[in-house]
């Protein structure tokens, strides 16, 4: 009978620590990867809000263009100084229960005279709460108003491209 | 510790040594191949947001012209840096043309062996790197006017096709 403190129960306890740096090892090396994997799952879902972002751009620039069509008290009348004018629309999911993100607007006005007839919107989509948003994409077109076409000087001939978008320009996001 | 101790020890541990380097050479080959996938879609990722991002400011598509397939896309855009739009507004020019030829520049984005070149002019003399490890490039116009591209990457000694069609947001030109 060997007792405690002996060689051979000093020999079994180093079994023991080798036993868990085995298991130490394999721990870590998982949590490595998980990481890894993390990381990655995390840039492709950035990259769905980023493509969420700006097709909610898309659609602000397209429900702009026809309220601009459609609706004669578009933008607002108030001050005829103001040039600018501003709005905010929420989107939610096809359920109205779920806040999928939002758009911002800006009609300028400041070329929308002769000889321009120019009007500028500037678009930013929202995805999540618009004040933490996780994604945002700006988007800035030019629309052109003129009722008859700009040329020959003096035609009366209608504009084929009232109410289309003459420049676009992706401001870019995250 | 008795010899079946210690053979039993080193049975189990090479055991678990064998077994676990099994696992790491699967999950090693698994990353391999989705690394290998990952830096080809990166690659064509990173083309087509830069080329989206410039080609949907397109005000006339030059190249493809028609429906048919070629190695090339051209198109005319306008300048970011000119100013049509003079500020203050007023006093404003007798006549003004949203497109004016003067203020519009010709981007050409072509395949240079492997990379994605992108040549604006008037430019610098010297075309500029978009992408490398291509190896094919086409665009081509569809029915409804929209544009497809196709990148060629090798991915895992295999050519693989990618492709991507871009909403044209101006159409007034051709």
């Amino acid at each position: 009978m060997r007792g405690p403190g002996t060689p051979a129960r000093r020999l079994r306890g180093s079994v023991l620590i080798l036993v868990l740096v085995l298991i130490s090892l394999v721990f870590v090396l998982g949590i490595v990867f998980l990481a890894y994997r993390a990381t990655q799952y995390k840039a492709a879902r950035q990259s769905t809000l980023a493509v969420q972002a700006r097709q909610l751009a898309w659609v602000g620039l397209e429900q702009t263009r026809v309220k601009l069509m459609k609706d004669l008290n578009f933008p607002l009348s108030g001050d005829e100084d103001q040039l600018l004018f501003g709005l905010t629309e929420n989107v939610y999911s096809l359920d109205g229960s779920d806040l999928v993100g939002s758009y911002r607007v800006v009609v300028d006005s400041t070329y929308s005279q002769e000889p321009y007839f120019l009007i500028r919107l500037t678009v930013t989509g929202l995805v999540g709460p618009p004040d933490r948003p996780l994604a945002r994409r700006t988007l800035s077109a030019e629309l052109d108003m003129a009722t008859v076409a700009r040329t020959p000087i003096g035609t009366s001939n209608p504009n084929p491209n009232l109410f289309q978008f003459v420049n676009f320009t992706d401001e870019g996001g995250y | 510790m008795s010899l079946a101790e210690v053979l039993t020890t080193f049975v189990l541990v090479s055991l678990l040594f064998g077994l676990m380097a099994g696992i790491a050479r699967e999950v090693n080959s698994i990353l391999r191949h989705s690394e290998g996938s990952d830096a080809g879609q990166q690659v064509v990722q990173n083309a087509l947001a830069r080329i989206r991002a410039e080609s949907q400011q397109a005000t006339a598509l030059i190249a493809p012209s028609g429906t048919g397939v070629v190695n090339e896309l051209t198109f005319d855009r306008i300048a970011p840096t000119t100013a049509r739009l003079p500020q203050p507004a007023f006093p404003a020019p007798p006549s003004w043309e949203p497109q004016a030829a003067a203020d519009t520049v010709r981007v050409r984005f072509f395949l240079n062996g492997s990379e994605l070149h992108r040549q604006v002019v008037p430019g610098p003399a010297n075309s500029q790197r978009v992408a490398s490890s291509l190896s094919g490039f086409t665009a081509r116009r569809l029915a409804n006017g929209n544009l497809e591209l196709v990148f060629s990457v090798l991915e895992e000694n295999r050519v693989v096709a990618r492709r991507a069609e871009i909403f044209r947001l101006v159409r007034t030109g051709p």
